[in-house]
């Protein structure tokens, strides 16, 4: 009897272990809603838009989430404003160079002053952010979202298990800090790039 | 009043009247357009942005539909067209003098 007890007490202990790893969550979002906004002052209007080719993945532990590492990438080709024309200044070399330089990075190297309460964590992700070729290291406040089992619901197939982690900031950068035309216009473009996100990564059970 | 005094008001040629209703129908034209298509302050779109929420996740998530929405360059453009091709139908060059002397 003893022997069966320590045998069910090691397996929930194991059990219990596993559902502490890591996850790795897949941000290439299968119903295609994650992107970034931009939003730059300028004359008569902001320029304003998003970028949805949002792809990556994140290794999050919500026993842990100090632990939290992973990089996303967004293609610079999927920039998008309301106007076709703008849109093509932005993407071309003077702008973003999205030809030259496809993709925009932030790599989580840590999570700072994280503070969790229930499936919420709120924390400073600090990290190397790449654009137009030029990496610097940034902070951004970050408010993260456990959503266990709800991966399932999501795709309309609840028989398939699976978790979900949302993941929402906002930062601003400089442009000129990336060659986006240092000095050029700024009394007609803000120089300061405000940018906000909202995405969602899906861990399926396997 | 003689036939010889009607002989001598001056006459409006029809193609300064056609091109002065024409020159104010492209300017109210261009300012009924714009005002239909919204009264839209910022640049022309030829798409326009639409806010969607996902359900589960709460996230808000933008798509683009073709749309166009004339700015307010193509306004003043048009109206500044019109109202100069009107203008232009009041300016009268002097004739030339066929005296010799």
């Amino acid at each position: 009897m003893n022997t069966r007890l320590r045998l069910a007490a090691l397996l929930l202990a194991s059990a219990a272990a596993l559902s502490a790893a890591p996850v790795s969550f897949d941000f290439k979002d299968p119903k295609g809603v994650n992107a970034v906004s931009f939003h730059l002052d300028s004359l008569l209007e902001p320029i304003a838009g998003t970028a949805d080719g949002v792809t990556g993945t994140v290794s999050y532990d919500p026993a842990a989430p100090a632990a939290t590492t992973g990089k996303i990438t967004v293609a610079a080709s999927s920039l998008k404003v309301t106007n076709s024309t703008m849109n093509e200044h932005l993407l071309s070399a003077g702008w973003i160079d999205a030809a030259g330089h496809p993709e925009i990075t932030f790599a989580i190297k840590s999570l700072d002053n994280v503070k969790t309460d229930g499936a919420t964590t709120k924390a400073d992700a600090t990290g190397e952010f790449t654009l137009k070729g030029v990496t610097k290291e940034i902070t951004v406040p970050v408010t993260i979202t456990h959503l266990p089992g709800a991966f399932g619901k999501r795709i309309n197939k609840p028989e398939v298990g699976g978790d979900l982690l949302v993941v929402r900031g906002q930062f601003s950068i400089q442009r000129a800090d990336y060659g986006i035309k240092p000095g050029q216009n700024e009394d007609k473009v803000s120089p300061t790039i405000d940018l906000s996100f909202a995405i969602v990564g899906s861990a399926p059970n396997a | 009043m003689s036939a010889a005094d009607h002989a001598a008001e001056p006459t409006i040629a029809a193609w300064r009247v056609l091109l002065r209703f024409l020159g104010i129908i492209i300017a109210l034209g261009v300012f009924s357009h714009w005002y239909a298509a919204g009264k839209n302050t910022g640049w022309t779109k030829d798409r326009i942005a639409e806010t969607q929420v996902d359900e589960i996740t709460g996230i808000e998530y933008v798509t683009y539909k073709d749309h166009f929405l004339p700015g307010v360059e193509i306004l003043a453009g048009g109206v500044a067209f019109g109202l100069l091709l009107s203008a232009a139908t009041f300016i009268r060059l002097k004739p030339k003098s066929n005296t010799t002397r």
